[in-house]
């Protein structure tokens, strides 16, 4: 097995030296494996939080307690957007549908991109912001077509 | 005060500057901090208010009753089939009688027993492997060890025999007035120079000139 605490740019501490820490983990952001803390009766939101870097978004679809930091311990990760477009020209989305089922049964709170992306996937209804952008780009094409033929 | 938080103008300033000599203008590349009052020449401003498309709110109006409520169905319906799954399913009490018990754990045995005896097996051979390879490297370790001992046994009489043929030159107690003598007697004078033919011509103060230079003519 590869000693990765070796390897690793920045001693990262680990409290079991036998763990390997890979060196491309992050080093401020806690696992997305879901260590978070919650109460029973607390309000849950299934919502984005942002991981990437600078001018790289990328984004956990996670559930957590309404009331926390996107940066603290998430209760579970029920999947991964990916919002700049790919070489095919695709944003990658992926869901675990059956634990959002899940949380859903249990009440959970669904954020507004998340219930856009839910929307476009076709596990919720279509999305009003989703219709409304579409119409107000249609127009902008328009637009833009009318002036070129001028 | 505002001046002061002003960095240096930029570069395509500068060279403004440098053509023209006469406008110096600052640039700001920072925001207004919060506790700045309103600048003078914004206090009566008046924001222009965002145009309003009336269809196009009513439109909106529209598809988010509509939302609003399919997404409560929705929801509905998912609460209502996560609780009765939660009822139905026996995940968290599974029910098992003493006789599938004990034929789970006869099985769970077997298996443990078949999986034990291969790897006892595989760990035979590999421990008998590991033991010819340690006793091959041991011998030749010690093969290794009666060559380097050869080789310093050898090394250390070679020593031994240098000293006892310098030892017959060594000046000791009882022929040490001996020596003073012989050195007295025979001074020598390190000191000499050569001339153009290579010849050399030995101290101003030795006795044995002659001598010397014959040896070296010699040489």
């Amino acid at each position: 097995m590869a000693n990765f605490a070796k390897l690793s740019r920045i001693s990262v501490p680990s409290r079991n030296p036998k763990i390997p820490v890979s060196p491309y983990a992050p080093i401020n952001l806690p696992p997305a494996s879901g260590i978070g803390k919650y109460w029973r009766l607390s309000a849950k939101a299934i919502r984005l939080a942002r991981h990437g870097c600078t001018n790289r978004p990328f984004y956990h679809v996670v559930v957590m307690e309404r009331r926390k930091n996107q940066h603290q311990p998430v209760i579970e990760q029920v999947g991964t957007y990916d919002p700049m477009p790919n070489e095919h020209d695709e944003k990658l989305l992926s869901f675990n549908f059956e634990r959002i089922r899940f949380w859903i049964g249990k009440g959970a709170h669904i954020s507004q991109p998340v219930a856009e992306l839910l929307g476009i996937s076709g596990f919720y209804p279509i999305h009003p912001r989703t219709y409304m952008n579409a119409w107000r780009n249609r127009q902008k094409a328009a637009e833009v077509e009318t002036k070129v033929t001028e | 005060m505002f001046q002061t938080i002003i960095k240096p103008i930029n570069i395509a300033v500068q060279t403004k500057i440098t053509n023209t000599l006469a406008c110096v203008q600052c640039v700001q590349y920072h925001r207004k901090p919060r506790w700045f009052p309103v600048a003078k020449s914004k206090m009566f401003r008046i924001p222009e208010r965002p145009k309003k498309n009336i269809d196009e709110y009513n439109e909106l109006q529209r598809l988010h009753k509509n939302y609003n409520t399919q997404v409560r169905l929705v929801r509905k319906f998912i609460m209502n089939d996560v609780r009765q799954k939660q009822e139905i399913s026996s995940a968290d009490h599974v029910i098992v009688t003493p006789e599938e018990q004990v034929a789970d754990m006869q099985r769970c045995a077997e298996l443990n027993n078949a999986w034990n005896a291969s790897i006892a097996e595989n760990r035979k051979q590999r421990l008998e492997k590991a033991r010819a390879q340690k006793h091959r490297e041991i011998l030749a370790r010690l093969e290794l060890k009666i060559r380097q001992d050869e080789i310093a046994r050898k090394a250390a009489e070679e020593a031994v025999r240098l000293e006892k043929s310098l030892a017959k030159t060594f000046i000791l107690k009882h022929n040490l007035d001996e020596a003073i003598e012989y050195a007295l007697a025979n001074p020598s004078d390190y000191n000499f120079c050569i001339n153009l033919d290579g010849e050399i011509l030995h101290g101003r103060t030795s006795t044995n000139n002659e001598k010397d230079s014959a040896v070296t003519a010699a040489n």
